[in-house]
């Protein structure tokens, strides 16, 4: 399958993605985008309609562990990374109002 | 030799030429040096990985290390617990000594893509030591570690094996515990060793493998001792000529020396079973597509709000998300990002992410079928000996294709080992890709064993 992949397009992948990409950049990820398309378009050779996707290689699926509490991270060690914090939460910019 | 006359011998080795080769981004000379004495005061010597040294990847948790996975995403980030290959590890009484650089999240194929830094091959400085573990492997060739952990999802252990002249393990998907460990594409994603002989890659493998219950993809499987042999009657391997002789764009010299080994194993006793894997053509395509889409899923937890870094002053909380992934991930991570987010995007994941995992069914049953007629599977690890520095960073998807013979085995989810079989005619070495039923590491370190020793015999 053939696409092409024009500027806006990458606007939009890139906003679900959140990454903020300056209008200068956009062309050259369109291009790169629409060679790594081109390239996988190989795919198209192979009659897949009745293939089931394989999705996880060995389909054993997930395993569980009995449902027992464990010992977790402590508040200080879940907010030792956090870039920044305050009373004990991760703070993040105002969100609403 | 004791633990501390070994880890003396090793950071001796990081400071005399680390400078150069830049495999670690973080050497832990204290805690190796405090480990090292405890063992040599207190351990009776008995256990499996007694006071010899490892080098662990840095998209791998060491509690207390930083962790990076070579992204400046996650510069100043030190996790809380170790992963469970580093607990292992430990139990074991090996010592650790440090974190080894990374092409990014473990994207790309020549440690050149590393946030920070570019490692160098030991063998040959102006070359690439290969990817995505390149620091792992070039911290063992330059004598800094007795063996290293890697991570591989497309060929990241097995790659750099054999660019740095060495043995590595790729375990059969959910063999070995990925808790801890930074995930890149969850299914293809397995940690793994390289040493310089089989037989030290066989020794840590039996350290990292069962089942771990922390981790939900862990296989139940009970894992196989290896049964050392010296000769192979009866053994058939299976040769795909889209692997050798079919091979596009393989290295002549690389075709010999693999006809080479092949010849050595027939010596030994092996059948030779000409084989056909014939969707090989189709594994780089399906591949990218099915590791970007899930990249893209993973590497949706970097926001900058819990860990990592964080864009100075965002008005809002969609500009702190945007801003700071835009500023701290590299331009072949973004680039991943936005093929993945593609793939599976509204409109375009039937004819992407669904059709590449439906191939990817076809590259398993190629596998499938050739297990009826062979044992195990023997082709090149890489279609072309390490490059030069800069070579391939222009153009990625030059780069992609360097992957054709490893992403096969990743999408089966088969265990897979590289070997080296010696060197071409500029001294850089020679990998030889050893394919497995699913949980038959076993087999494949026996007769990659064999194999090597059929060309250094000193290996054991």
């Amino acid at each position: 399958m053939a696409v092409h992949v024009d500027v806006e397009a990458v606007r939009q992948v890139a906003k679900l993605a959140k990454l903020s990409v300056a209008d200068g950049e956009l062309p050259d990820l369109a291009r790169d985008l629409e060679r790594v398309l081109a390239l996988v378009a190989v795919l198209d050779e192979i009659d897949v309609t009745d293939v089931a996707p394989l999705v996880h290689p060995h389909e054993q699926g997930l395993m569980t562990r009995p449902d027992v509490p464990q010992p977790g991270l402590s508040q200080a060690e879940a907010l030792a990374n956090a870039p920044a914090q305050l009373d004990g939460c991760f703070l993040t910019p105002r969100v609403i109002g | 030799m004791t633990a501390t006359a070994h880890v003396e011998a090793c950071l001796a080795q990081i400071a005399a030429r680390d400078g150069e080769v830049a495999a670690f981004l973080h050497v832990d000379a204290a805690g190796a040096r405090q480990r090292a004495a405890w063992l040599d005061a207190r351990a009776d010597g008995s256990a499996p990985l007694h006071g010899l040294t490892i080098a662990v990847k840095d998209n791998i948790a060491v509690a207390g290390q930083p962790l990076t996975a070579g992204s400046r995403m996650l510069a100043g980030y030190v996790p809380a617990r170790d992963a469970t290959v580093v607990t292992r590890l430990l139990a074991a009484g090996a010592v650790l000594i440090g974190k080894t650089n990374l092409d990014e999240f473990g994207m790309g194929s020549s440690t050149e893509l590393s946030g920070f830094a570019p490692t160098r091959n030991p063998l040959d400085l102006a070359r690439v030591p290969g990817g995505s573990s390149g620091g792992s492997a070039a911290a063992i060739a330059a004598d800094m570690a007795w063996a290293a952990l890697g991570t591989d999802t497309g060929g990241s252990i097995r790659q750099p094996a054999a660019f740095c002249g060495l043995a590595g393990l790729k375990p059969t998907y959910g063999r070995v515990s990925r808790s801890g460990v930074v995930a890149y594409a969850s299914s293809l994603d397995q940690v793994g060793p390289l040493a310089k002989t089989v037989r030290d890659v066989a020794r840590v493998y039996a350290v990292l493998a069962g089942h771990d219950a922390l981790d939900a993809t862990s296989a139940v499987q009970p894992v196989q001792p290896v049964q050392w042999r010296d000769d192979l009657a009866g053994l058939r391997v299976g040769v795909a000529r889209e692997h050798l002789d079919d091979a596009v764009g393989l290295d002549s010299q690389i075709q010999a020396r693999i006809h080479a080994a092949l010849d050595a194993l027939r010596a030994r006793g092996a059948v030779l079973v000409p084989i056909s894997l014939p969707h090989t053509r189709h594994g780089i395509a399906a591949y990218y597509l099915v590791a970007t889409a899930e990249a893209s899923a993973n590497l949706s937890r970097y926001d900058g709000l819990r860990y990592g870094a964080r864009a100075p002053n965002p008005a809002t909380l969609d500009a702190l998300y945007t801003h700071s992934r835009a500023a701290s991930l590299g331009r072949e991570v973004q680039r991943r990002i936005l093929l993945g987010t593609f793939a599976l995007s509204a409109g375009f994941q039937d004819a992407f992410y669904q059709k590449a995992c439906r191939v990817r069914r076809k590259i398993a049953e190629d596998f499938q079928t050739a297990w009826r007629s062979c044992d195990v599977l023997l082709g090149p690890t890489s279609p072309v000996p390490p490059w030069l520095l800069g070579q391939m960073t222009a153009d990625p998807l030059a780069m992609y294709l360097m992957d054709a013979f490893t992403v096969g085995p990743s999408l089966a989810g088969l265990p897979a080992l590289s070997v080296p079989v010696g060197v071409d005619a500029q001294q850089l070495p020679i990998g030889a890709q050893l394919v497995g039923q699913p949980f038959q590491e076993a087999m494949i370190l026996a007769v990659g064993d064999v194999l090597q020793r059929a060309f250094a015999p000193e290996a054991t």
